[in-house]
């Protein structure tokens, strides 16, 4: 039994935090790899003085998980998607920003500021902001496309490139036929599956994953992507047209919070004041190929660049703009869904 | 004379290895890719860039697979430890709840690995750890010791005991019989749950994820997480490294086998 205490006070010793006097120069941040760039982490780093500790997860859902699971305690920044905030919020997780540590508050457009996931912006801050699109070859493909409805037509058989998402595509079929991108009616989500499996045979490719760039290899001639793919497309090959579909747009913005118990909370609000600055904001927009929420670098960025179709949602577009919320428990039928119609 | 392949055979056999090893080559193949842009989806030509890339550490590779080699050295270290002197003691004390002592004992392979993830989340948490590198050995341990353990002990239900005895009848202490009789004897068996258990914990992804804390990040959880902003070619060129690392230690092994044997026969 005395060697077990032993035990145990060595395991402890081992693990336990070491007292923590004032706030270190330190910063945990936790988010996708390579969602926070080389170039301005060392800038950062060298201005400030302050060491930058990288941790990675691979989807909201296993970042979710951890959190709600008492895996919080290390983090002093995370970066993730809205409806990953909107969780994080409710759940009392988060830390009130507080706003006088941010000088550069006001460089961000506010036409990305006070969404359903945060209203007020209490707690996050718009990072990357994205919408999904049609790009096409024209090369290939007849008439000119305007809709997702378009995407059912036979010219695409065995041509197409969805992004293998359930809610993003499901979604958008659901917006198609008139319902909402959030539906939790089992009657219309099932009409959206039928619908979807109409046009299996069009599909080549249902990938998450984009190393393999088959736009541009002109393996298929079209695809609905992401915004990042979608520059990426049309940089290599500018040939190619990319379209909002007119029924309306899913979007997206992935934010920066704070964790309620960040142990370096300070150093988190000067690492969000450094990534407001309008200079690094235009660097990382530029980099990492998402509409860019800070107003003040607008200017800053190539305007070739800049008025590529892709950064700019026409108004009226805008206006229709979902996000995929929370659904609760309804999140297993959708993912049922996806499944009848990956099998059919 | 040994009887020679048929051609049907040849082509099974042909077929099974491409389809086992083609994505490999494809994959040391562009690792040797010119093409630098963000996406590199062209084969534009020979460049050792992202090996050069890779040893500068531009994006922390080389860290995490540090990371990763301590973790599975240190939790297989302590997992051949605890296996081994379980199977031991199992084989040789029976005692009122030994059979469901074993069952219990295979339980971490059994369970799925998301569940066993977030209730090694939920022990740490509470016990007041800190998640890290320590909690990190001990949920690889826990995982880690069933495969040395069933090894050991499917190896000593074929190993005659009398061997021991016979030992000790000689003269030998217990620690010496066991030294020099019934280790040897084990050996194999320990090695290759240990090489198991090495190979189950450098690849372990969901475990990791949940018990590990700030700044330690094993390999596999920095290639998953870099899906989302697109996979470097850098980790072309390391998993390229480790395969040519492995093959070399392979050919090695068999190389010293074959020729143990030979000697043998010409004995």
């Amino acid at each position: 039994m005395k060697r077990f205490a032993l035990l145990l006070a060595l395991v402890l010793a081992l693990t336990l935090p070491a007292a923590v006097a004032e706030e270190e120069k330190t910063l945990n941040i936790f988010t996708w790899a390579g969602y926070f760039d080389e170039t301005t982490l060392a800038q950062f780093q060298a201005e400030s003085g302050i060491q930058v500790n990288y941790s990675v997860f691979a989807s909201n859902e296993e970042m979710l998980l951890k959190l709600q699971n008492g895996g919080a305690g290390d983090y002093d920044l995370i970066l993730a998607s809205d409806y990953a905030v909107s969780t994080l919020r409710k759940d009392g997780l988060l830390l009130p920003l507080d706003k006088s540590l941010l000088t550069n508050w006001d460089n961000l457009n506010p036409a990305y500021l006070d969404q359903y996931f945060d209203p007020e912006n209490v707690y996050s801050v718009p990072y990357t902001v994205g919408s999904p699109m049609i790009v096409y070859d024209p090369a290939q493909v007849e008439g000119e496309i305007t809709s997702f409805a378009d995407l059912w037509d036979e010219q695409f058989y065995d041509g197409l490139w969805l992004i293998n998402d359930a809610r993003v595509i499901l979604g958008e079929t659901l917006k198609m036929l008139g319902y909402s991108y959030n539906t939790t009616d089992q009657a219309e989500l099932d009409e959206a599956c039928a619908k979807l499996s109409e046009m299996k045979e069009n599909i080549r490719v249902l990938d998450y994953d984009l190393t393999y760039n088959y736009l541009t290899a002109g393996e298929v001639k079209a695809g609905y992507l992401f915004t990042p793919y979608v520059v990426y497309s049309l940089l290599e090959n500018p040939n190619l047209k990319c379209v909002f579909p007119d029924e309306g747009v899913g979007f997206g913005i992935d934010s920066i919070v704070i964790p309620a118990d960040a142990a370096h909370p300070e150093n988190a609000h000067a690492f969000i004041n450094f990534y407001l600055d309008a200079q690094v904001a235009a660097f990382v927009a530029e980099w990492q190929g998402y509409i860019n929420p800070n107003a003040a670098a607008d200017a800053l960025i190539d305007p070739d660049y800049a008025a590529l179709e892709c950064f700019n949602i026409p108004e009226e577009l805008f206006e229709t703009k979902e996000y995929v919320e929370d659904v609760g428990e309804f999140a297993g039928n959708y993912q049922e869904a996806w499944t009848d119609f990956q099998l059919s | 004379m040994k009887k020679r392949f048929g051609a049907g055979a040849k082509l099974y056999l042909g077929l099974v290895l491409a389809v086992m090893y083609l994505p490999m080559l494809v994959v040391a193949l562009y690792s040797f890719n010119a093409n630098a842009s963000r996406f590199p989806n062209e084969f534009t030509g020979f460049s050792l860039q992202y090996y050069r890339m890779l040893f500068q550490n531009t994006q922390g590779l080389l860290d995490s697979l540090r990371t990763s080699l301590a973790l599975a050295g240190l939790s297989c270290a302590a997992a051949m430890v605890i296996g081994t002197l379980g199977a031991l003691g199992m084989a040789r004390k029976k005692f009122r709840f030994s059979g469901l002592a074993e069952t219990v004992t295979m339980l971490p392979v059994m369970i799925p690995e998301i569940i066993l993830a977030v209730a090694f989340l939920s022990m740490f948490t509470a016990a007041g750890l800190k998640l890290g590198m320590g909690t990190l050995v001990l949920a690889h341990v826990t995982f880690c010791t069933p495969y040395v353990f069933l090894l050991v002990k499917s190896r000593l239900a074929g190993m005659d005991d009398k061997l021991e005895f016979a030992a000790r009848d000689l003269g030998a202490t217990p620690m010496k019989a066991f030294l020099s009789v019934t280790l040897p004897m084990l050996l194999p068996a320990i090695l290759s749950g240990t090489m198991l258990a090495f190979a189950m914990s450098m690849d372990d992804f969901v475990i990791s994820f949940f018990v590990t804390g700030a700044n330690v990040n094993p390999l596999p959880l920095k290639i998953y997480s870099s899906v989302k902003t697109g996979v470097s070619l850098q980790v072309n060129a390391l998993c390229t490294l480790m395969l040519v690392f492995i093959f070399v230690v392979m050919g090695a092994i068999l190389l010293r086998s074959d020729r143990k044997k030979k000697m043998e026969v010409s004995e």
